[in-house]
């Protein structure tokens, strides 16, 4: 037996700065590097000092680093922990992941540094220096990071380029979902694995203890909304991040555009839909079924109705609906668009996403009446909607992924713990597995059974398919039940760790021994006085039959024993009277049906007994 | 868009707001707890029972901008038994009638994981006396409900159940001491769907192959025969039973529908004849709007639930939720729908999909 260890340096039973540390068979891997965005303190990146304290420093303390998505809460906090903590091996992540990371990690550091003013932040120069250390995988490639650690990906929906991984060191394994969504959008699929039956499986539940309204409810709503503003000859105001749900509500308006003929102008932030179509053209393998399938003569992401975007139209009468970076309408387009619009009771702004606390877009969500924006006082009498589009696994997506997968543990991170003890009984009665939610900080012990795998030769699994089946071994039919009983060798060759499972008579070939045979034998005296010789074959067929049922018992062609049709198992009779001998005989193979003769054959006469 | 989108674009008009839910598995049950939460009841895939209490989306009961469309599991747990009805007491305890035998259970939320539901107390009720030998029978079992809290805090359950062959026992239990204060037997006459506390002392239910409206004053002596008051003109197998201070309505599983003054029971103050695409009385409902007694919920004969206007006759069907039906599952069923009780026009129905819907119609 032997444990595999967790230990969260976020996200336990905490939304935010997922880091989860599992130590497994000498391996030491982190999933996932985030930033809390709740926090502007020390509080904000994971506490690394869990390793710092063991006094390795942390390249040699860490095999790999896994990075699950481009979100700030899952991959905020890499530049500060490789060149600002000193991590120097090797980090995984997917293409797109790769590709987004560093455009939402600049924008993120431009908003710290450049706006609030906050130092000892990471800089451009080490995002960049950051991202060069990236190993990239691709979905169902099994990476080998040494020799004993694997690493595979699995599409987890939820944004572009998300990923589950599943990590294995030696017998033992385990899945990091990172977020992940098991019902597929407008522009990306859902969450899949296959039944991979890890040791364990951790699973985000951020929506753990809720039932998620429909998407298509949910983008019902944004557009009866905006459509309601548009009428009234309204403005809608969308801040949103470059990459992500903007693209997914695009498609959704374009498509509601078409098929209402509507007219309304749509603008983009100039830049982006270029920078937006850029990534999911080069992409386009990580979309849903649908895009991927248009894609070849139309792109979903070159679109009609959605034209870039000039600040001189901020001034422009008339209805329209604008999408401008950034999202928490902390600075750049956004803000300056809000600032004009945000006095008029007739506009709209829908945040379709989470604001940090202290941004502007917080305080709008927060239902705050007037804000200071650049030294003057604005007066919010818009109208405010805030419509979550956020695509995370509810409480039947999570047990669907258990389902999917099979793991023999669950553990819980990326959710409230004080919400979640009926899951875990969920859990724990659904499937019959443990369970647990560690806080950060906290370790987990899971003890593991290891497996050894057993090549079979194809001879002894053919003849125990036909044992077992009772009929030669069909095509079709090719599994054995879980209860067959195979005898053969087991082999180990030269200290490698494949073991094989043989014949007799392969093994004996194959190390060229002469095969012998042993041959066991056994006198039992009868009392002749109560057996009269006429009568004594007969009984001994008669008990033969009752101690081994569907035995078929034939007598010897010389008239003077019995034989035990498709065995080794012979009895002779060598003496009549006045105390019959009888002689059993039978080779290793038949060894436990001569035992059962043995020791029961005597009692099944009546009165007769052992002599010697 | 696709042509999957055609219902969702043609939802814009119809419905004011509309929340779509989809569960592991079908609700069987479900109580609306308060105005802010609804405890569900089904059958898991590993054919578990599992108990919820479900926190209504705050966009929709406190209006904050924040306010989410989610449903949230506020409690919930596996239990060991099958139930045939749920009923919330005031001090939101939910009150289980097994399925499996005649006994009632209190669950609530455990103060150790307020997210976890814990029983707290159980109770044998007890059966007629001649059945009293096959106590434990399914038969025997309880499977209607009703709660009243008198201003005096006394507290009563008003069960019935069907004992074989046939003979409606309506009972009230005194949730204080535990015991049966007052039962009554309908000899040979089969008691249907819900039953209701009219007042303290007057109980109505809806009986027999007719329909007949039966309001039973409970001061009368136990096993009184109650007064029979009024009748559908053809016999069916099942009625449902809804009830307001003004009005009550039976509709049979034929689709027969009568509503009856609540002061006057002689006859029916308008009959009918709904429309119906399949019969079947599993999950026949009928409800009365909270704000306007004459628009009726109606669905178990139809895919959808059809929400009519009896201010005239015939009745006008002025909505149909057909969000229940998908195309190609032909299958799907309502399992029942309840209206909220302080925000007009707003309904939560389930279906036999897992799809569990909170819709609020435009007029």
């Amino acid at each position: 037996m032997s444990d595999i260890r967790i230990v969260p340096l976020g996200a336990g039973q905490d939304v935010g700065r997922s880091c989860i540390l599992v130590s497994m068979g000498g391996k030491n891997i982190m999933f996932d590097c985030g930033m809390h965005m709740g926090y502007n303190d020390e509080r904000r990146f994971p506490d690394f000092t869990y390793i710092t304290d063991t006094g390795q420093t942390l390249h040699d303390y860490i095999n790999c680093v896994i990075l699950s998505h481009f979100h700030l809460d899952h991959c905020g906090a890499l530049p500060y922990f490789t060149e600002m903590c000193g991590y120097n091996g090797p980090i995984y992540m997917t293409h797109p992941t790769k590709a987004i990371c560093p455009v939402l990690l600049e924008d993120f550091r431009r908003v710290c540094v450049d706006k609030k003013g906050e130092q000892n932040f990471f800089t451009s120069q080490m995002i960049k220096d950051c991202m060069r250390k990236v190993i990239t995988v691709n979905l169902h490639q099994c990476v080998k990071v040494d020799d004993q650690l694997e690493i595979k990906a699995y599409y987890a929906g939820h944004v572009l380029g998300a990923a589950m991984f599943h990590v294995r060191v030696g017998h033992q394994s385990v899945v990091y979902t990172g977020d992940y969504n098991m019902t597929p959008d407008r522009h990306l699929g859902s969450a899949w694995i296959d039944r991979c039956r890890p040791d364990l499986l951790i699973t985000e539940s951020t929506y753990a203890t809720t039932i998620r309204d429909s998407k298509r409810c949910r983008e019902r709503d944004f557009l009866k909304k905006l459509h309601e503003c548009l009428e009234r000859d309204g403005k809608v105001l969308i801040p949103v991040f470059a990459l992500g749900r903007a693209q997914e509500l695009c498609i959704l308006l374009e498509s509601y555009w078409e098929r209402m003929n509507l007219k309304y102008p749509i603008y983009f932030s100039t830049g982006l839909t270029e920078k937006a179509n850029h990534y999911y053209k080069l992409f386009i393998s990580w979309t849903n079924q649908k895009i991927k399938n248009t894609f070849i003569h139309r792109n979903m992401f070159d679109f009609k109705h959605i034209k870039a975007f000039d600040r001189s139209y901020i001034d422009q009468p008339g209805p329209m609906i604008v999408f401008a970076t950034p999202g928490m309408l902390h600075a750049g387009l956004s803000l300056q668009i809000f600032k004009k619009w945000a006095e008029d009771e007739k506009n709209m702004l829908i945040m379709p996403g989470y604001c940090v606390p202290g941004t502007i877009g917080h305080k709008v969500l927060s239902g705050t009446k007037k804000i200071e924006i650049d030294k003057k006082l604005v007066n919010i009498r818009l109208s405010v909607q805030y419509m979550s589009f956020s695509a995370h696994a509810d409480a039947k997506g999570i047990m669907q992924l258990i389902q999917l997968a099979e793991p023999k543990n669950v553990l819980l991170v990326h959710g409230e713990a004080a919400k979640m003890e009926f899951l875990r009984q969920k859990i724990n009665e659904e499937f019959g597995i443990h369970c647990y939610m560690p806080a950060n900080g906290e370790t987990v012990a899971i003890a593991t059974t290891p497996s050894i795998s057993v090549n079979m030769s194809s001879l002894l699994f053919k003849r125990a398919l036909e044992e077992s089946i009772g009929a030669p071994p069909s095509k079709r039919l090719c599994s054995l039940p879980n209860s067959a009983v195979v005898d053969g060798l087991l082999v180990m060759k030269n200290e490698v760790i494949e073991v094989s499972l043989l014949t007799h008579k392969e093994v004996s070939d194959e190390i060229g021994l002469t095969r012998h045979k042993l041959k066991f034998s056994q006198t039992l005296t009868l009392d002749g006085h109560f057996l009269p010789d006429s009568n004594i074959l007969e009984l001994l067929t008669t008990s033969i039959n009752k101690l081994v049922p569907d035995s078929k018992v034939l007598q010897t062609k010389e008239g003077y024993g019995l034989e035990l049709s498709g065995t080794s198992v012979t009895l002779s009779i060598a003496q009549f009277l006045p105390q019959p001998l009888v002689n059993l005989t039978w080779e290793l193979q038949d060894d436990h049906i001569g035992s059962i003769l043995v020791m029961n054959l005597v009692r099944t006469i009546p009165r007769a007994l052992i002599m010697t | 868009m696709d042509d999957d989108d055609d219902w969702l674009i043609s939802s814009l008009e119809r419905y004011e707001q509309l929340f779509m839910y989809d569960l592991s598995t079908p609700v069987h049950l479900m109580y609306l707890a308060s105005d802010k939460g609804v405890w569900v009841y089904g059958q898991t895939l590993a054919n578990k029972r599992e108990l919820s209490l479900l926190t209504l989306p705050t966009k929709i009961t406190n209006k904050e901008i924040t306010g989410g469309r989610d449903f949230k599991i506020s409690a919930g747990a596996v239990i060991p038994f099958s139930i045939n009805c749920i009923q919330e007491m005031s001090n939101q305890q939910a009150v289980l009638c097994n399925a499996d035998k005649r006994s009632l259970h209190w669950w609530r939320e455990d103060e150790r994981s307020p997210d976890l539901l814990v029983e707290i107390a159980s109770s044998i009720v007890p059966p007629l006396p001649h059945h009293k030998e096959c106590e434990t029978a399914r038969s025997q079992c309880i499977t209607h409900i009703d709660y009243w809290k008198s201003e005096s805090n006394d507290q009563h359950l008003l069960l019935g159940s069907n004992s074989p062959p046939d003979d409606g026992h309506v009972q009230i239990y005194d949730v204080v001491s535990h015991s049966v204060s007052w039962e009554t037997v309908l000899d040979k006459t089969k008691l249907h769907d819900a039953l209701y506390f009219g007042s303290p002392h007057q109980i109505v239910l809806c009986s027999g192959n007719y329909g007949e409206i039966l309001v039973v004053d409970t001061r009368e002596p136990f096993s009184a025969t109650p007064t029979r008051c009024s009748m559908d003109a053809e016999t069916h197998d099942d009625y449902a039973l809804s009830c307001t201070s003004n009005i009550i309505g039976t509709l049979s599983d034929a689709g027969s529908l009568r509503l009856y003054d609540s002061r006057s029971y002689e006859k029916p103050f308008y009959c009918c004849t709904m429309p119906t695409t399949f019969h079947s009385s599993q999950y026949l409902t009928l409800t009365i709007s909270p704000y306007n007694d004459r628009l009726l919920g109606y669905s178990g004969l139809h895919p959808g639930i059809i929400i009519y206007d009896t201010t005239s006759m015939p009745p006008k069907a002025i909505f149909t939720h057909d969000g229940h039906e998908k195309e190609g599952a032909e299958s799907v069923k309502v399992h029942g729908h309840i209206w909220h009780q302080s925000i007009p026009r707003l309904l939560i129905s389930a279906g036999s999909d897992g799809g569990l819907h909170m819709w609020q119609y435009n007029e």
